[in-house]
């Protein structure tokens, strides 16, 4: 009987090394979402702060990428056309309101709608630094420096979690659109 | 005494790992409610395999064609193995494991992954890979689909990921322990709701058309995989609206398809020939297709299927009618029951 507890003293020392090994693995591996959700906003923009990146003027407002969309929409008005999508792999919706010279898209931050993208549809409006679609890559720089990254023919500047992104072709601004970037 | 400390060390150890993989099972998301498409990918291993044609691809796929149409009005048997966001390397690897449990005539491949060059989310990962099986082709697909700081043990055992939800377990979590509610039909999402096209916003102008080399890479290994066991690649984009799907895109793949003797269709120029109406057949404003709209386009790819590729009507087969009739029966059971929801709306 004394070997046999002997025996059980042992085993029981194995069994909590064993669970302990678990935990520890468990515990220390993995832990970069402490939350264990697999959230719509896990690796995309989450979270209100202040913008300092480049803002759209239109309307006497400034818009901005990551903003709270409610005030924003109050203040435009009703959009010309309105789309949602609902997502394949979590609740929630992503939208898009147009408006006759502007296109602007959501993601869901909570119970809150965020600005994820705004594209300029025509020139009759333009970046708050002056530029508009038809411009020149070199009117792009003298706006915007030459601390852009290029590639192919997109031109980009990254400001506080938002990029402004100009596609160039044959030395004329094709496309304007401001994007939100994750993180902090 | 030797042989009760050997007993007892296996029993111990056995206890350990066993309690490894039940603690592992309970954490693990049961996407049996909300978010049910994280259970589409392990139904396929409910199957007794003897499907002729296998889909492949994401949403455009499983909420897009009704195995069951087919069954019923073609006696063609069919598995959709379609996740939301399913990247082309995903939808490789999972034809690859197909093969290890059967061998179809068509693999029918939904080209919208053709945008996506590279990983784009642990998440949408997440709903491809965690129901898995594990195998090699598991572990190549993990490796291609990783994002930089994701680690592959984390995929491999999930308890690594989920732990956390330890603190989050829900009724569900302990009801669907064991099994899983029954929610799709051979790899189909059904919904019977109707929202109409209303509208659907331009796509956003792109510094460039090209699909990357990654895409054409594992387009070119799908194509080789069919070729080198003897099976049919049909390549197919979805009538769905949205996500916008460029005419530089289609150009590419009919190019492909052409010289590569594929056949190629694309649903968004035969709405005509398929009956599509985008007032009666989308649940979601044209994103995806409802019952309605699965049937009919299900209705329209079958006689392909017989024609092009010499799929057989296999109604004859008694043990396989036996088969079909309770998936049948399933089936209309699940559209009475969503009809029924909505009549008392």
């Amino acid at each position: 009987m004394i070997l046999l507890g002997d025996l059980m003293l042992r085993m029981k020392k194995t069994c909590v090394l064993s669970v302990a090994f678990i935990m520890v693995l468990t515990l220390f591996s993995g832990c970069a979402d402490p939350t264990g959700s697999l959230s719509n906003s896990d690796s995309e923009t989450s979270g209100a702060q202040d913008n300092e990146g480049y803002s759209f003027k239109t309307s006497g407002i400034a818009i901005s990428m990551h903003d709270d969309m409610a005030p924003i929409l109050d203040k435009l008005g009703e959009a010309k056309s309105y789309f949602e999508a609902e997502s394949c792999a979590f609740p929630g919706l992503e939208k898009t309101y147009t408006y006759s010279s502007f296109s602007l898209y959501t993601y869901e931050d909570g119970d809150i709608d965020r600005l994820a993208a705004l594209v300029i549809l025509d020139d009759s409006v333009g970046t708050a630094e002056g530029i508009y679609l038809n411009d020149s890559l070199d009117k792009i720089i003298a706006a915007y420096g030459s601390d852009y990254t290029h590639s192919l023919n997109l031109y980009s500047f990254e400001k506080d979690r938002m990029k402004l992104s100009f596609i160039v072709e044959d030395d004329i601004v094709t496309s304007i659109e401001y994007v939100a970037l994750a993180g902090e | 005494m030797k042989w009760v400390k050997v007993t007892l060390r296996i029993g111990v150890v056995s206890l350990v790992i066993a309690s490894f993989f039940f603690i592992q099972r309970l954490v693990m998301p049961k996407y049996v409610n909300g978010i049910v498409e994280g259970s589409l990918i392990e139904t396929y291993y409910e199957e007794e395999g003897n499907h002729d044609v296998i889909f492949v691809g994401d949403c455009e796929v499983y909420e897009c064609f009704s195995p069951v149409a087919l069954w019923e009005e073609y006696g063609i048997p069919s598995f959709i193995r379609g996740s939301a966001q399913q990247l082309i390397w995903q939808s490789y690897y999972l034809m690859e494991e197909t093969l290890r449990y059967e061998k179809p005539k068509v693999f029918i491949f939904n080209v919208l992954a053709m945008k996506y060059n590279e990983p784009q989310k642990e998440a949408y990962n997440r709903l491809t890979l965690d129901g898995m099986r594990l195998s090699s082709a598991k572990i190549k697909s993990i490796k291609a689909s990783m994002m930089e700081d994701e680690n592959m043990i984390d995929y491999i055992i999930p308890l690594f990921r989920y732990h956390s939800r330890w603190s989050e377990l829900s009724f569900d979590d302990f009801r669907y322990f064991f099994n899983k509610k029954k929610l799709f039909h051979n790899g189909y999402y059904m919904r019977v709701d109707v929202r109409p096209v209303t509208t659907f916003p331009q796509g956003k102008k792109l510094p460039d058309y090209s699909f990357g080399d990654n895409a054409w890479g594992y387009l070119e290994k799908m194509k080789k995989l069919c070729d080198n066991n003897d099976i049919d690649l049909m390549l197919i984009k979805a009538p769905a609206i949205y996500p916008y799907w460029y005419d530089e895109w289609d150009e590419q793949i009919r190019e492909y398809a052409d010289s590569n003797d594929l056949i190629y269709l694309n649903f968004l120029d035969l709405i005509e020939e398929t009956g599509i109406d985008y007032n009666t057949d989308t649940y979601d404003t044209g994103l995806h297709m409802n019952l309605s709209g699965a049937e009919k386009l299900s209705r329209y790819l079958g006689p392909i299927l017989r024609e092009k590729y010499g799929v057989p009507d296999r109604r004859n087969d008694t043990e396989l009618s036996r088969i079909w009739e309770d998936k049948t029966t399933f089936y209309y059971e699940m559209k009475a029951a969503q009809e029924t929801e909505l009549a008392g709306k």
